[in-house]
């Protein structure tokens, strides 16, 4: 008699998960056989490569961009704003495992400062303190589901203090994350190695992350779950004022220390650059019009426009900064390819399991 | 060059994952999937009264969508007197309207009707989706053809103006009686004294129009078009 065995269903971009992890894994496996883990810093011409500058700067920058989102309703008492700490919380949380991942494919190559292992203990602090904030923000559906009555009404005051604990660890660690650019000033481009790096990061996080909560609002929409499309105009507001403010600023920066933009030469840093303030203020305008803000359409192509600008921004300041400083071009192996990928896709599988069996996007 | 290629690998995979997308059937978020299992429903005058759903006076409703945001819109007998509509402008966001003041008004056949807002609050969000699509409206005014999102300043206050339930069924019975009563002469109603045909207001004279707009929406005809407008 024949077993009657059933093969689940698998989708285009299950198949498409898979392959790509089976290939990070291969690659990570061939890195291993062939010993570029011990890698230092010093070892190559670019020491920032696509898997530092894809998941461990963006994954940060992410985090910290949810992280602050989620602390500042709470700080100032945003309450009609509180449904969107949670999934803040969650694409934070699952910011710094990406990074974290990333960190494990390349440890030969973070470039800490020397002595500076209470940089290790401010990460690992930081991460408890951030599965304690996540634990916090769903301990009242917790509560009521294993001890089946109403949850301590001090519950949320516990959560703020954690997540203003959190925030603190997280402005420590994108300093010290930006000082280590200052590390290596003749080997990186002015138009991206400032004095104000870490307060650019930083300002690009709070943009990223609340662009990313938009962004998986809008894909969740299959499933029912999303946002309604008043607070998504509200949250588009929202992201077009703190874009104005970084673009704004920005630019002073550039021209406070004399660096031309929209130079037309065929150079490609300064074509570069022009991409990325262009992702700045293409957003911004869009979803400056009250009109555009209407259509969740367009905040979500404004959301997408912003997360491309996050990423451009990394992968300049890591990459182009170097090619233009060194006058070498970096083309990444392609293990590097599939490893940056597929911790990529870890995280969006991550996110798409969390926010089908768990309720992310409730208006409360 | 690898910012580049980055890009590109994601923009095809945004691209790939849209045009899969574009056939798949769009739930409709939060309180949109409204599956009604206690609706009140009169199926011979087409009338609903969904649970949730808060009735003003003059035909417009009001259903909490969240604790701060209302929807908004017009009953089937609104939909129904209108019957097809040529254009609706509304309040525009961010703007705030009074219960019982205008919030829209309907063009129907050249002559503009304004509708009353049911509760009082600021105007958040439109539907442009049934805006720019009025059939949307007519077809299913409790649902999809909803009008636009009220961020109000009291509702427990306003909603004591307002009916539901089956005191709301009872009225629009009542009111579609009252309809026929007012009517009764014209062909504008089925013989059977069932559901009127829609788009009543086109098939009376002008004087029998005023009087049901004035009766039933609290409203005047805007700028009438007399060519238009059908004699008995």
């Amino acid at each position: 008699m024949k077993p009657n065995i059933q093969f689940p269903k698998w989708s285009f971009w299950r198949w498409c998960f898979v392959l790509l992890l089976m290939g990070g894994i291969y690659a990570m496996y061939l890195r291993l056989v062939e010993g570029a883990f011990h890698l230092k810093f010093s070892d190559t011409i670019f020491p920032w490569n696509l898997i530092l500058a894809l998941d461990v700067l963006c994954g940060i920058t992410i985090a910290a961009g949810g992280l602050t989102l989620a602390t500042a309703i709470y700080v100032l008492n945003l309450r009609e704003h509180s449904p969107v700490v949670r999934p803040c919380l969650v694409l934070g949380f699952l910011g710094y495992v990406v990074a974290a991942l990333g960190l494990m494919a390349e440890p030969g190559r973070v470039p800490f400062p020397r002595g500076s292992h209470w940089n290790a203990y401010a990460v690992s602090a930081l991460f408890i303190v951030f599965i304690a904030a996540l634990i916090l923000e769903f301990a009242p559906e917790l509560w009521e589901h294993f001890a089946r009555h109403e949850p301590p009404q001090g519950l949320r005051s516990w959560n703020m203090a954690a997540l203003l604990l959190a925030v603190v660890l997280v402005a420590l660690c994108q300093t010290r994350l930006a000082d280590s650019f200052g590390m290596i000033p003749d080997e990186a481009s002015p138009l991206w190695s400032t004095p104000q790096l870490p307060f650019f990061f930083f300002i690009s996080g709070v943009c990223g992350g609340l662009a990313l909560v938009i962004f998986a609002s809008w894909h969740m929409r299959f499933q029912g779950k999303s946002f309604l499309p008043g607070r998504v105009a509200g949250l588009g507001r929202v992201l077009a004022a703190l874009l104005l403010f970084y673009l704004v600023f920005r630019l002073v920066d550039l021209a406070d220390r004399g660096i031309p933009l929209f130079v037309w030469k065929n150079k490609t840093g300064n074509l570069l650059l022009t991409l990325e303030i262009a992702l700045i203020f293409l957003p911004m305008i869009l979803l400056l019009k009250p009109e555009n803000l209407q259509n969740p359409r367009v905040v979500y192509l404004g959301s997408g426009l912003v997360l491309a600008e996050v990423i451009t921004n990394r992968l300049n300041t890591c990459i182009t900064s170097v090619e233009m400083a060194t006058k070498r071009m970096y083309l990444p192996d392609w293990k590097e390819f599939l490893i940056a990928y597929s911790i990529v896709a870890l995280g969006i599988a991550a996110f798409s399991i969390i926010a089908k069996r768990v309720p992310l996007f409730v208006e409360r | 060059m690898s910012v580049l290629l980055v890009l590109l690998m994601f923009t095809i995979v945004v691209l790939v994952h849209y045009v899969r997308k574009r056939a798949q059937r769009y739930i409709p978020a939060v309180a949109e999937q409204r599956t009604r299992p206690s609706s009140r429903f009169d199926s011979r005058l087409a009338l609903e009264v969904p649970p949730g759903y808060f009735f003003h006076p003059c035909h417009t409703w009001a259903a909490e969508e969240s604790r701060q945001l209302l929807r908004v819109g017009m009953d089937h007998f609104a939909a129904n007197l209108f019957g097809k509509i040529g254009r609706i402008d509304i309040t525009k966001p961010n703007r705030w309207v009074r219960q019982g003041q205008k919030l829209m008004t309907i063009t129907v056949d050249g002559t503009s009707v304004e509708l009353l807002s049911p509760v009082e609050g600021t105007v958040t969000f439109l539907n442009q989706a049934a805006l720019e699509n009025p059939e949307v409206v007519t077809a299913d005014p409790l649902g999809k053809g909803w009008m636009a999102e009220i961020k109000p300043a009291n509702f427990d206050t306003d909603r004591k103006n307002l009916l539901q339930g089956a005191m709301a069924m009872s009225w629009m019975r009542n009111s579609t009686v009252l309809l026929r009563e007012i009517c009764s002469e014209s062909p504008a109603l089925a013989q059977d004294g069932g559901r009127p045909i829609p788009g009543v207001l086109q098939r009376v004279s002008p004087e029998l129009r005023k009087q049901l707009l004035k009766e039933f929406l609290q409203s005047v005809p805007i700028g009438e078009n007399q060519s238009t407008c059908q004699h008995i």
